[in-house]
């Protein structure tokens, strides 16, 4: 059995060679193919002087080279950075550096201006898709993909399943980003409860929509793996395009589909009527609440689709998930689940008791889908991944800062971050509760609320709420629809109206830009 | 101002906050310039600047994928109104 993620796809070419493994644009790799250049790319990193436990950056576009150059990685014993060709070259840049990555592997284009930025010796080889790559002047051996693809040879770096098979960065609270430590053993746990729970198969074809760098990429790649299915990467220049994804679906055949919320309300925007993407048998999401209203609407227009809500921080990668069955009204979130398999989550009320059916706690995590920790911060690692803080604990459980309520059906409700718990006049305020009545809201494309600390009130709301197309949408209409929904307290003091919320690189609502511009709203 | 010039204005100003930077008819806006958030934002800017309606299906690459192209859809519809 497979203890290592890059025994995934050994496995398959073993199986069945010539069945696709992956398509991107026009181009295609069956698994034997795949094998081979990932054989070619391990073997380069490894002439190159690349070891077993060593950090190679993949900084490239959604391309069959991208899912070639993370397997090399893996074979060469070294653990994958994805670097988002999307990202300010400078936080790159840092993020390489601070993991001392010993390799790179980008575009032409990319190591050209990436390599400057990388303050550190470790680097020893670049491997760069495209042409010429010897116009990159950098005291570091420079390789074509192509040629490191066509080397010949089988890696024999023989490592365990506790290896780091990848390590994604993510915002830090001090401005500086913080890598997140994944091991094979981490990744194998979770899709293999993935192929077993939503029985993937060799027929089926997974979409890769998350970029590399986040956690949702995991599902994609390996699932296909483990699965032998084919896997086929959203090209970049659609992402944010729903007319787009649905020809994308529809052409490429997709069965399986993972992404985030709102690429799905997106898609689901353009879609004519029921049953326009028949091959769409399974719809998983994750990485943000789904307003219950339009998964409502995208259930309607995918009425044959399996839908899943799966949660996790990074993390966890996913530590919970929930099957959609009935929806609940509107205004009512759907919950986040019960654990996945191997995993045990369970939450702490603030005096520090486990949490009982229908109360309030912090959800803990604890199982293999716990990180081993961020990168070179022992102390940031030791605040969040504690000893299981129950009676009889005897290892260590991960911390999420997420509040969350355990429903009778044994099940999890997801209340909102433990930092956005707030007091507001003395009054105890979930901003999740607030949001959940905006969105209940048909004239309300999309809503958040953010609190912002005031003088008077210790802490007021103000609502960012976006107008669907032609609606006519006032502070006032948006305050007497919460307040006929929710306790006064909780209706916001001010209410933004603007024409789009800001995202982050993964398509998340950009929480922190939405507290900067909330701050410098007025609050009377 | 022409059609183009006034889309190269907003994405310039709005967008790559940076209006030094040169931004030709022809250059990509797809692979990294448009995020879901700035889509939205020249869409809207578009409807009201130019008076018309964007479907969401028209947000499309054919339609969106360089400030060209933009200008084409634009004038397609003021052809029409």
């Amino acid at each position: 059995m497979a203890s290592l993620l890059h025994h995934l796809l050994s496995e398959a070419a073993q199986r069945d060679p010539d069945h696709l493994a992956v398509r991107c644009r026009d181009r295609t790799l069956t698994y034997g193919e795949l094998e081979s250049a990932a054989n070619g790319v391990a073997a380069t990193l490894t002439a190159a002087g690349v070891r077993h436990r060593d950090r190679v950056g993949v900084h490239l576009p959604k391309s069959v080279e991208m899912v070639a150059a993370v397997y090399g990685v893996m074979k060469a014993g070294a653990a994958y950075v994805p670097l988002d060709p999307r990202a300010p070259t400078a936080r790159l840049g840092g993020i390489a550096t601070d993991c001392e990555i010993a390799g790179l592997i980008s575009t032409t284009k990319g190591a050209h201006s990436l390599l400057p930025a990388i303050e550190q010796h470790d680097l020893r080889i670049a491997i760069a898709v495209g042409d010429a790559p010897e116009a990159i002047e950098q005291p570091v051996q420079v390789i074509r993909f192509d040629d490191a693809a066509a080397a010949p040879g089988e890696p024999h770096v023989e490592g365990i399943d506790t290896d780091l098979a990848y390590i994604l960065y993510t915002s830090g609270s001090t401005g500086s980003p913080k890598g997140v430590m994944l091991s094979h053993r981490h990744a194998l746990n979770f899709v293999r409860w993935c192929a077993s729970a939503l029985e993937v198969g060799p027929q089926d074809t997974l979409s890769n929509h998350a970029p590399l760098h986040f956690d949702l990429s995991v599902f994609d790649l390996y699932l296909a793996a483990l699965s032998g299915a084919t896997v086929v990467p959203v090209p970049d220049e659609i992402t944010y395009l729903g007319a787009e994804l649905s020809s994308f679906i529809a052409r490429e055949g997709v069965s399986v589909w993972y992404s985030v919320p709102s690429a799905l309300t997106l898609l689901a925007r353009t879609l004519p009527g029921p049953g326009a993407l028949p091959t769409l048998r399974t719809v998983v999401f994750a990485g943000e609440v789904f307003p219950t209203k339009e998964l409502r609407r995208l259930r309607e227009l995918l009425p044959e689709a399996d839908l899943w809500n799966l949660y996790g921080p990074t993390e966890t990668n996913v530590c919970t998930y929930h099957r959609v069955t009935a929806l609940p009204e509107d205004h009512v979130p759907i919950p986040i689940g019960r654990a996945c398999e191997n995993t045990e989550v369970f939450a702490l009320r603030d005096d520090g008791g486990v949490a009982g059916v229908g109360e309030e706690g912090e959800l803990f995590v604890r199982g293999t889908c716990v990180m081993d920790g961020y990168w070179g911060r022992p102390e940031r690692t030791a605040e969040v991944v504690v000893p299981d803080p129950r009676p009889g604990g005897r290892d260590v459980a991960y911390r999420t800062g997420d509040l969350v309520r355990l429903r009778p059906d044994g099940e999890y409700e997801f209340l909102g971050r433990r930092d956005h718990q707030i007091k507001s006049r003395g009054y105890r305020i979930e901003l999740g509760d607030i949001e959940a009545a905006l969105a209940a809201n048909p004239a309300f494309l999309e809503s958040a609320a953010v609190a912002v600390p005031h003088p008077d009130w210790g802490t007021a709301v103000i609502a960012w709420v976006v107008p669907r197309n032609g609606a006519e949408i006032t502070e006032r209409t948006v305050r007497s629809h919460v307040a006929g929904l929710l306790p006064r307290y909780m209706v916001p003091a001010r209410v933004e109206v603007v024409d789009a919320l800001p995202r982050t690189s993964n398509g998340k609502v950009d929480r922190q830009q939405l507290n900067d511009r909330s701050s410098t709203v007025p609050v009377g | 101002m022409e059609v183009a010039d006034k889309i190269r204005h907003f994405i310039k100003e709005e967008v790559v906050l940076d209006t030094d930077s040169s931004l030709e008819d022809d250059a990509p806006l797809l692979d990294g310039i448009l995020d879901s958030l700035a889509l939205m934002q020249l869409v809207a800017f578009l409807e009201e600047e130019f008076d018309t309606e964007i479907d969401d299906t028209e947000v499309t690459a054919e339609n969106f994928k360089t400030i060209a192209d933009i200008e084409r859809l634009v004038d397609g519809r003021r052809a029409r109104a």
